[in-house]
């Protein structure tokens, strides 16, 4: 197996190595890197192929690990016409499939849970607005600072492409609105006396 | 090519490092241990005594090259307290005589065969009670060593490689722990034992390959790769002795053998230490900072483990003096380059301990506690990389001379913060654990736990659960001091391995789990 093919040419096994490095570190950063799998800490796992993970309630989940893969080909055609061109090609393209599947996943394993704790927002067929954009910021818990001012990257909110484009050309005028100010602030109150309730629960008694 | 590979690096090595091969291979024929030179000091002319299967008593003198008439007579002096002095043991009965053997990794001269032969002749004319000295050269020893190995030579081409690796390395960088614990799994401790010589096989062939896979480094006088490696040897004959269930009786000579080999390293690690100025290595415009800091840390780390160990073996020498000043001298350049450093930061803990600088020691630990409930909390960075990333990995990415993928950020998670808090839970640090434990309840907690026993002593599982948790948010303090407590007690297998136990958390800090760092935070 070693010995597969015979080099009658003269080859560059090291700079191709250092292809094949920078090629994998572009994988790697656009399959782990953007949208919302970038958003969130990765921790590897070294031995074994089970997990149980306990959340912040105390519930431990058993899982196995999950296997997700790309399968891709390049011509030697493709070689030729554009070298190392192609294989940074058919990389981000993969990249961007192991990206989808990440995603699906997460998607996936994100309404499983938040079936479980039933805090699913119901816009009833509504067209986005103000309201309901207000309205998806009530559900999750935030986290302030020690200053008590909010951690707004606690708060992650994930909007489809079209809502994203509606909300980014409507914010500016929302803000400027009194009443969205006004139930912001009444968010952003209760908020931070949940998280007060939530931290002053983390006690050590003797 | 096994023999050739043998031949190399016994024609190249200094006695020192074929002496355990070769003690290895007179356990294997059932000669008994009684005596082994730990650092090069003979007792009367004697490397090692042992009994031999026949009730005989054995003593070996060896040597490194040929021995010629001018060499010859150079050791003359040694080996006339060989013959004519008995074996210094309380188990020898020194009335009866003992076998004394010239052993050397070189060829005997004619002449000097014929020296040694009238110094017998003689001493039997004049009816002196000496030993009659006998001689075992290169071929000899080849031929021992390659019987003892031949059935566990790398045959698989990945196999040959990393061993090709390991025995042709340079010697002086840190010790490619992975490849040496792959290849003894992939060859000595690879099959099944079906009956005792199988399991006995093994056992010598692990210990024949190591001595020259660690070669390179035994001619660079690379302490620390050497503690390394001779610990991974130990801790794979733990691993084959709990997976295959072999008797104490069949595997400990070798075990002790091999532990006698971390002894003498670390004995000779400390005398480096003891005499430097500075912990600088060559080139020393290319060192400093963060490679002298993790370097220090190492080395403290280990002279406190030394210091703290319970040893057994008649031949180590503790100096807590000395340990004490070494510490003093280098403390100022400890560092916590990442979760891996915790095992050495946890001797240094206990030595201060025990030094009466309690003051000193709660310090560090509670300086340790902090800061990692400060940098975990937020989750979002910060953090030390998990204890799977040693020192060089860690140091490694903050050269930017490569591209690399980048490893994960740890924030928010650690492997080792409950057991920093048991420590000081164990020790009543309670204002400290006070006023950290709302930040320090944000932060996960993983542990790896093996599904088989015996794997606690593996590189890494292949089965096993990752366990993630975050501390109960309400908790009381007599609970959580109970259980730290309790853990104290440990596990059959910690009491049985105590020994290596310590040692083996610092070669795979990723097995220091709050079991494992509970028994061994026990004043014993």
């Amino acid at each position: 197996m070693l010995l597969e093919y015979r080099i009658v040419l003269p080859d560059f096994p090291e700079l191709k190595r250092r292809r094949s490095n920078l090629a994998q570190i572009g994988f790697i950063n656009r399959a782990y890197s953007q949208g919302i799998i970038g958003l969130i800490n990765r921790v590897p796992v070294f031995e074994g192929q089970e997990l149980s993970i306990g959340d912040v309630d105390g519930v431990v989940r058993q899982s196995a690990l999950e296997r997700f893969g790309v399968e891709f080909t390049i011509s030697t055609d493709a070689i030729l016409a554009k070298g190392f061109g192609a294989l940074n090609e058919a990389y981000s393209a993969a990249a961007d499939d192991l990206h989808r599947q990440l995603s699906e996943f997460f998607f996936k394993k994100a309404h499983e849970a938040i079936d479980e704790v039933g805090n699913a927002i119901d816009a009833g067929g509504q067209p986005m607005s103000k309201d309901l954009f207000l309205d998806l910021f009530e559900t999750p818990e935030w986290d302030f600072h020690d200053n008590e001012e909010p951690d707004l990257e606690s708060v992650v909110i994930i909007l489809g492409p079209r809502f994203f484009e509606y909300v980014s050309q409507n914010l500016p005028a929302w803000q400027s609105d009194a009443e969205f100010k006004n139930r912001w602030d009444s968010i952003v109150t209760r908020k931070r006396e949940e998280w007060r309730a939530r931290e002053s629960h983390r006690r050590l008694a003797d | 090519m096994l023999e050739r590979a043998i031949e190399d690096w016994l024609t190249k090595t200094v006695e020192r490092n074929y002496l355990p091969a070769f003690c290895q291979v007179l356990i294997h024929q059932d000669h008994k241990v009684l005596y082994l030179s730990l650092h090069g000091q003979m007792e009367r002319g004697k490397d090692l005594a042992t009994i031999g299967p026949d009730g005989s008593y054995y003593a070996y003198q060896t040597k490194t090259g040929d021995i010629n008439k001018a060499s010859w007579r150079d050791i003359r002096g040694e080996l006339q307290e060989l013959i004519e002095f008995p074996i210094d043991h309380p188990s020898v009965d020194k009335r009866k005589r003992h076998r004394a053997y010239l052993v050397t990794n070189g060829t005997i001269s004619e002449p000097v065969r014929l020296d040694i032969t009238e110094m017998n002749e003689q001493n039997r004319r004049l009816r002196r009670k000496w030993a009659k000295l006998e001689v075992i050269d290169r071929f000899q020893l080849l031929a021992m060593f390659v019987e003892a190995q031949k059935k566990f030579f790398p045959r698989e081409l990945p196999d040959m490689r990393a061993f090709l690796d390991l025995y042709l390395h340079n010697g002086r960088d840190l010790l490619p722990k992975q490849q040496l614990f792959s290849l003894l799994d992939a060859t000595t401790f690879s099959m099944r034992p079906k009956k005792k010589s199988d399991a006995l096989d093994a056992l010598t062939g692990a210990v024949v390959l190591g001595s020259y896979l660690l070669g390179a480094f035994e001619k660079e006088r690379n302490w620390f790769a050497l503690i390394e490696g001779w610990c991974a040897i130990a801790v794979s004959i733990a691993r084959f002795a709990l997976r295959y269930q072999i008797k104490e009786s069949q595997w400990k000579p070798s075990f002790d053998l091999v532990f006698s080999e971390v002894e003498r390293n670390v004995m000779e690690l400390r005398a480096e230490a003891a005499g430097r100025s500075h912990f600088l290595e060559v080139p020393v415009e290319l060192d400093g900072d963060g490679l002298l800091r993790a370097r220090t840390t190492i080395v403290l780390g280990l002279i406190c483990w030394s210091e703290m160990r319970q040893s057994t073996g008649p031949a180590w020498q503790s100096d807590r003096g000395s340990a004490k000043q070494i510490l003093q001298k280098h403390a100022a350049n400890l560092i916590f380059w990442g979760e891996s450093a915790f095992p050495f930061f946890f001797y240094v803990i206990r030595f201060l301990e025990a030094d009466g600088e309690a003051q000193e020691a709660k310090r560090i630990l509670c300086d340790l506690f902090v800061a990692l409930v400060e940098s975990n909390y937020k989750n979002r960075q910060g953090g030390f990389l998990p204890p799977y990333y040693d020192a060089e990995q860690v140091l490694g990415e903050q050269i930017p001379d490569q591209l690399r993928v980048p490893p994960p950020t740890p924030a928010g998670s650690s492997y080792i913060i409950g057991t920093l808090l048991d420590m000081l839970l164990r020790r009543g640090y309670d204002d400290v654990i006070k006023k950290s434990w709302r930040k320090y309840t944000h932060c996960q907690q993983y542990e790896f736990a093996p599904t088989n026993e015996w794997d606690l002593f593996a590189w890494r599982a292949s089965i096993g659960n990752n366990l993630s948790s975050f501390p109960e948010p309400t908790a009381t303090l007599p609970d959580l001091r109970a259980e730290a407590v309790r853990i104290m007690q440990g596990t059959e297998l910690q009491r049985k391995f105590e020994c290596l136990l310590g040692l083996y958390l610092m070669v795979c800090p990723f097995r220091a789990t709050r079991s494992a760092v509970g028994y061994l935070d026990w004043s014993r």
